[in-house]
């Protein structure tokens, strides 16, 4: 994969991640903290949550096609690497605590999974594409040949 | 380019003659898709020679440095490497779709997404060949400007 290719990868996973965040924000601020009264400021978390959530996917970059083991085992990295950080983050801004400690991890892998399930959407939808082109060329050279 | 044939009776050997001033890339063009057509392919099993029609073949493979041809239901090998084989017959329905197989685009089904970008091709017998993430946006290219040249 090229970098330019890599580079539009992590973009698409920037806004889906964003979107599933502050979809998960939601549906955790209305379970836990439902009074809660925020500022603007927040508006700007799912963002930046994005952005951070998205630079772990950097170890799946690589000039050589990988195996599946090999991709199976820097997707586990990635995940791994993924919690820490987010963790770490949560810690640093102070937002973590013992009652969102678990639904917090749970919730970045809800996010990762959902993550996967629409970049092979996207995957799906560029197969069926190709599947008609190809279906065109298959008609067209029976019909010349 | 005037284009002449010439009924033969069946003891001579059926030949195609091209006279021209120069060899140009059309010419080149003309070549190489009559070598591919009609064409069989000597291939070997347990030191065996069989012919296989070209168009038979669903995919190739290269695996230490042997390569074998995989038909609906039979594999062979077959003395030629992968970019010989590549280069003879990858301007029309063959294309390669990763480092080590090249796939006839005439026996693929459909294509579904894998993982880490790659697709996967199913053939029509149902076998199914790895278009790998490097290949992929050729692949779609040689599909594009296959189906307009035919």
């Amino acid at each position: 994969m090229t970098k330019k290719d890599f580079a539009i990868k992590l973009l698409n996973m920037f806004f889906i991640v964003t979107t599933i965040i502050t979809i998960v924000m939601g549906v955790m601020g209305l379970l836990w903290e439902r009074d809660r009264l925020l500022t603007y400021e927040v508006m700007f978390s799912p963002v930046i949550i994005g952005f951070i959530s998205v630079l772990p996917s950097i170890v799946m970059y690589s000039k050589i096609e990988l195996t599946l083991r090999q991709i199976v085992i820097r997707k586990v990295l990635h995940l791994c690497l993924l919690e820490i950080e987010l963790i770490a983050f949560s810690k640093i801004m102070g937002i973590w605590n013992k009652v969102i400690g678990l639904p917090f991890v749970v919730s970045i892998l809800i996010v990762a999974v959902l993550v996967q399930v629409f970049l092979w959407l996207i995957g799906l939808q560029r197969a069926n594409t190709i599947t008609n082109e190809l279906k065109a060329f298959q008609k067209q050279y029976r019909r010349t040949n | 380019m005037r284009v002449r044939v010439h009924k033969i009776d069946r003891e001579f050997e059926e030949q195609v003659v091209i006279e021209c001033h120069e060899v140009r890339t059309e010419i080149a063009d003309i070549v190489t898709y009559i070598k591919s057509k009609g064409n069989t392919l000597p291939v070997y099993e347990e030191d065996k020679e069989y012919k296989v029609p070209v168009q038979d073949i669903y995919y190739l493979e290269s695996v230490d440095n042997h390569v074998y041809v995989y038909l609906k239901k039979n594999v062979y090998e077959l003395k030629m490497k992968l970019y010989e084989f590549e280069e003879l017959y990858g301007r029309y329905e063959f294309v390669r779709c990763s480092k080590s197989s090249i796939v006839n685009l005439l026996k693929i089904d459909h294509l579904k997404p894998a993982l880490n970008s790659r697709f996967t091709a199913r053939l029509i017998n149902g076998e199914e060949v790895i278009i790998s993430r490097q290949y992929a946006s050729s692949f779609r290219k040689k599909i594009k400007k296959a189906g307009s040249a035919s």
